[in-house]
C-alpha cells in the first residue's frame, strides 16, 4: 500500500543568492503539512525575501493552504517580501474553491 | 465504558449502517436505478467512514477509504465515467472496507489478500480520466442519470464554523464544498482572519471558517444531510434565504461565534461581501434540522421494554380484579381501566417498534455473499431483494444472518446450475436468487427462492435411507421428502466443499429459526425452483403461547412449537422396555413427556385416558407428546428471564406473570428430551 508509508521529514526551503526559495512538491496532501510548516518556518528564519515555487502543485489540501496563509502572515510580520512563483492551475483553483481567492490575489504572483 | 470507547462503539454501529447504505447505492447504480444523488450519497458514506477512521487512528482503513473516496469524487463530478467494470470494482472495494472496519473493531490485523490490488485499481481508475474509464460504450452504465431533475431553486446561506480538530477528524472542507457545488450554484467565502503567524501556528489545528451561499433545487433536509456527514451540529447553521422575513435575512445561530479559535474570541466580523444576518429573524422556520434522530444505548431501551412489560402485566392483573367488580357500581373506574389498558397496549407496541430495525441490515450483506460464492462455484447469479425496509426486532435481525448465509450458500452450491447446464435446459445462463421480506399476520415472512434445479427427491430419499433417517419401506409424500433436507447429517452433495455439503447446514438453519420462535418450510418444483419460507416473530420480548394446567401449576408452551393436541385413545400409549412411554400416532411412535413427572408437580392427573397430549416439535425436528391436564387458552405473554431473576431450570426457557398475578413457567420444548434421546434419532420412525 503506497500511502501507508510515513513521509521522511524534510525541508523544501533553500537559500539561493539573495532570496530563499521554497519549492513546493506536487502533492500537498494532509500528510505534507509537517514538512510544509517546517519549510516555511525555515524560510522565515533566513530573513531573506521568500519565493514560493508552486509550479508543481497538483494536489493542495486545505490544511496546507492554511499553512501558506500562516506563512504569509509571518513574512508580512517580519517585513519579508514574498511571492508565489508560477502557481499551478490546481493551486489557484484550490484557493478559489475554498473562498480564499482574495487572499491569494493580495500576494505577489510571479510568472 | 469510557467516553472514547463509547464513541468508538457508536462509530462502528454507524459504519454498519453506512456500509449497508453504501452497498445499496452501488446495487442501485448496478441495476440502473441510480442517479447523480446516488453517487453523491455513496461518496458521503465512504467519506463518513474515512472521517471516523481518521479520528480513531485506523490508518489502514483511512488509506483504503481515501482511494475509494477519490474515485467516487471523480465519478460524481464527471472526471471519471461509471462503467459496469467500475461498479464491480467499487463493490469489491466495499467488501474490503467492510473487512477493514471489522478488523479495526476486533483489534485484529486483516490478512492482506486483495486489498493492495483493489487499492491500486481504484487509484488507477481515478487517475485515468473519463476516456480510459469507458473503453467500450456498451459497458457504460447508460441509465445513470447524472443530471439532477429540474426543480424550484432555493437559496441557502450556510455558516460553517468548524472546530479546531477539523483536520484531525479527517475532514477535507474542499470535499464538502465540492459536494454542495454538485447540488447547485455555490459561492464560498472563507474567513482567514483567525489564522495566526507561523510562530503561533499549530499545523494540526483549523483556524478557518466559511460562509457558503448556495442556490439549489435540493431541500434543506438534503443539504443538512450532506453536511451532517462532515460536521457536528454546532459547527453548522443552514439558513433558508427564501423564507427571509423583515429585512431579507434570517439570523443564523452561532454564525457569529468563533469556535475555531478555541473560543477565546467572542465574535468575529463576517467576511467581506457577506451581508450580516438580521438579529430578529425566525430561527425555527429558517434553520434546517441537522439531526433528526438520536442514538440511545440499547440497555436503556431494554430497560424501557422491561418496564413496559411490567406495566402490561400489572394492567392484566388489574383487569382480572376488575372482572370481580359489578359493572353497574363503578362505571367510571371500569371505563378508566379500559382506557388505561388500551394506552398500555399502545405504549407496548410503540416501545417494541423502537427496537425494530429494517431487515436491510441483514440483506445488505447478501450481495457480497452471492458474489463470492458465485465466483467460487463458477456460476452466474443475480440477487434480487424485495421488502428491505420491513422492520423486525433487533435481536431477531442479529440471529438471522447465519441462517440466511447457509441458505444462500446452499442455493448457489446445490440449486443454481452452471451457465452451461442452464443453457442446455433452456434457462438463461444467469440464475436468480430472490429474497423478500414482508409482514403477514403479525409475523415477518422471509422468502428465499432460487430458480435452480430444485430438490432431487429421489437422491434425498435415497440418502436419507442410507443414513437411517427414514426406513427403507416408509412412504413419504413430496413435502415430507423435501423437508428431509432439514434432517441432521443429510447431504446429497457429491463432494464436501467449503461452501456447503457437510450436511450440517440446513438442520442448524431450522434449529436457529426455531430458537427464534419461528418456523421454516420449503416448497420445491424439480427443475424449476426452490422456495424457503421463514416465518419469524416480530419481537422476542413477547411470546404467543398456549397456557396449560398441570396439577395446580400453570405452564406456557410456545405456539411456534405446537403441532396438534389430542386426547389419547386406549392402546395408543405403549411403554418401551427400559424406556418411557410412546404415543402411536398415524404410523409413528412419538416419545411422551409427562410434565407433572418432569417438574414433580403434585396432585396432577396421572390417568392417561383423562390427560391431554400436545404434539410439539423440537429444535432438532423431533416430535414429542407433552402430557398435560388441561388447556387453559392461547395468550400473548411477556417473557421474563429466569436466569437473571432466579436460576436456570432445565426444560424451562423463561417465565411470565399471568393476569391473576401467578408466575407461569415457559416450557423449553427442545430441552425436555436432552439426555433421553440422541440428536441423531430418526426424524420419523415407523410403528412396527
Amino acid at each position: 500500500m503506497r500511502s501507508t508509508k510515513s513521509r521522511k521529514s524534510e525541508s523544501w526551503a533553500e537559500t539561493k543568492g539573495a532570496e530563499c526559495r521554497v519549492a513546493l512538491p506536487a502533492r500537498l496532501d494532509p500528510a505534507a503539512i509537517g514538512n510544509l510548516h517546517k519549510s516555511l518556518l525555515a524560510a522565515a528564519d533566513q530573513k531573506k525575501p521568500v519565493v514560493i515555487d508552486a509550479e508543481q502543485v497538483s494536489t493542495l489540501s486545505t490544511v496546507c493552504a492554511q499553512a501558506l496563509l500562516a506563512g504569509a502572515k509571518s513574512f508580512q510580520k517580519r517585513n519579508l517580501p514574498f511571492c508565489i512563483k508560477r502557481p499551478s492551475d490546481v493551486f489557484v483553483a484550490t484557493f478559489d474553491g475554498l473562498g480564499l481567492f482574495s487572499s491569494l490575489m493580495s500576494w505577489e504572483i510571479r510568472q | 465504558m469510557d467516553e472514547i470507547a463509547q464513541l468508538r462503539q457508536t462509530y462502528f454501529q454507524e459504519c454498519d449502517e453506512v456500509l449497508s447504505e453504501f452497498e445499496g447505492h452501488l446495487m442501485a447504480l448496478d441495476e440502473g436505478r441510480g442517479n447523480a444523488e446516488t453517487l453523491r450519497a455513496a461518496f458521503r458514506a465512504i467519506h463518513s467512514i474515512k472521517g471516523g477512521a481518521s479520528a480513531f487512528g485506523y490508518r489502514r482503513l483511512v488509506n483504503f477509504a481515501h482511494a475509494l473516496e477519490t474515485l467516487l469524487d471523480k465519478l460524481r463530478n464527471g472526471s471519471a465515467t461509471l462503467t459496469a467494470d467500475t461498479i464491480s470494482l467499487l463493490l469489491r472495494a466495499a467488501d474490503i472496507v467492510a473487512d477493514l472496519v471489522r478488523a479495526a473493531q476486533s483489534g485484529g490485523e486483516l490478512i492482506e489478500k486483495h486489498e493492495s490490488a483493489v487499492h491500486d485499481a481504484l487509484v488507477l481508475r481515478a487517475d485515468a480520466g473519463p476516456e480510459a474509464n469507458a473503453p467500450q460504450a456498451a459497458s457504460t452504465v447508460a441509465s445513470v442519470n447524472l443530471t439532477p431533475a429540474p426543480a424550484d431553486k432555493h437559496h441557502f446561506r450556510i455558516a460553517f464554523n468548524p472546530k479546531p480538530d477539523l483536520f484531525q477528524r479527517g475532514v477535507e472542507p474542499q470535499l464538502l464544498i465540492a459536494e454542495l457545488r454538485q447540488s447547485g450554484s455555490l459561492t464560498a467565502t472563507a474567513d482567514a482572519s483567525a489564522v495566526p503567524a507561523l510562530e503561533e501556528f499549530d499545523p494540526k489545528k483549523n483556524y478557518l471558517t466559511w460562509t457558503l451561499e448556495l442556490e439549489t433545487a435540493s431541500s434543506a433536509e438534503a443539504i443538512a444531510e450532506t453536511l451532517s456527514f462532515v460536521a457536528d451540529e454546532e459547527e453548522l447553521s443552514v439558513t433558508n434565504l427564501d423564507r427571509a422575513v423583515g429585512n431579507g435575512a434570517i439570523q443564523a445561530p452561532a454564525a457569529d461565534t468563533d469556535q475555531s479559535a478555541g473560543g477565546d474570541t467572542a465574535a468575529k466580523p463576517a467576511p467581506e461581501g457577506v451581508p450580516k444576518a438580521a438579529a430578529n429573524g425566525d430561527e425555527a422556520s429558517g434553520t434546517a434540522p441537522v439531526v433528526s434522530s438520536i442514538r440511545v444505548d440499547l440497555h436503556k431501551l431494554d430497560t424501557l421494554v422491561n418496564l413496559v412489560g411490567e406495566l402490561v402485566i400489572s394492567q392484566a392483573m388489574l383487569n382480572e380484579q376488575l372482572s370481580l367488580v359489578p359493572t353497574d357500581k363503578f362505571p367510571g373506574l371500569i371505563r378508566g381501566v379500559q382506557e388505561l389498558s388500551q394506552h398500555a397496549r399502545n405504549l407496548q407496541e410503540s416501545v417494541m417498534s423502537m427496537r425494530a430495525q429494517p431487515v436491510k441490515l441483514v440483506f445488505a450483506r447478501l450481495p457480497r455473499l452471492v458474489r463470492e460464492v458465485a465466483a467460487e462455484t463458477g456460476k452466474r447469479v443475480r440477487l434480487v431483494m424485495i421488502g428491505e425496509d420491513t422492520e423486525i426486532d433487533k435481536t431477531v435481525i442479529e440471529h438471522l444472518h447465519d441462517p440466511l448465509t447457509h441458505m444462500i450458500r446452499n442455493a448457489i452450491d446445490h440449486g443454481i446450475e452452471t451457465p452451461e447446464e442452464r443453457m442446455a435446459m433452456g434457462k438463461p445462463p444467469e440464475g436468480v436468487i430472490r429474497v423478500s421480506a414482508s409482514h403477514i399476520g403479525g409475523k415477518i415472512v422471509i422468502q428465499l427462492a432460487d430458480d435452480g434445479r430444485g430438490i432431487n427427491r429421489q437422491k434425498v430419499l435415497a440418502r436419507a435411507i442410507e443414513k437411517d433417517i427414514v426406513l427403507r419401506d416408509q412412504q413419504l409424500n413430496d413435502e415430507q421428502i423435501d423437508n428431509l433436507i432439514f434432517a441432521p447429517g443429510l447431504t446429497t452433495a457429491a463432494a464436501v466443499s467449503n461452501i456447503s455439503g457437510r450436511g450440517v447446514g440446513m438442520d442448524i438453519v431450522r434449529r436457529n429459526i426455531q430458537r427464534l420462535g419461528g418456523r421454516i418450510t420449503i416448497r420445491s418444483t424439480p427443475g424449476i425452483e426452490s422456495i424457503f419460507y421463514l416465518s419469524l416473530p416480530l419481537t422476542l420480548a413477547v411470546l404467543d403461547g398456549m397456557v396449560v394446567r398441570v396439577g395446580d401449576e400453570t405452564y406456557v408452551v410456545p405456539l411456534s412449537n405446537m403441532v396438534e393436541t389430542l386426547r389419547p385413545q386406549p392402546g395408543q400409549v405403549r411403554t418401551l422396555v427400559g424406556g418411557g412411554d410412546v404415543l402411536s400416532l398415524r404410523g409413528e411412535y412419538v416419545p411422551m413427556v409427562y410434565l407433572h413427572r418432569k417438574f414433580a408437580v403434585e396432585q396432577a392427573n396421572t390417568d392417561i385416558s383423562k390427560a391431554l397430549v400436545m404434539l410439539v416439535e423440537t429444535d432438532a425436528s423431533m416430535r414429542i407428546g407433552l402430557v398435560v391436564d388441561e388447556i387453559v387458552g392461547q395468550q400473548q405473554v411477556v417473557i421474563k428471564s429466569l436466569e437473571s431473576n432466579y436460576d436456570a431450570i432445565h426444560g424451562i426457557g423463561g417465565a411470565t406473570i399471568l393476569g391473576n398475578g401467578r408466575v407461569a413457567l415457559i416450557v423449553d420444548v427442545s430441552m425436555l428430551l436432552t439426555g433421553g434421546i440422541s440428536p441423531g434419532s430418526p426424524l420419523v420412525s415407523n410403528a412396527a
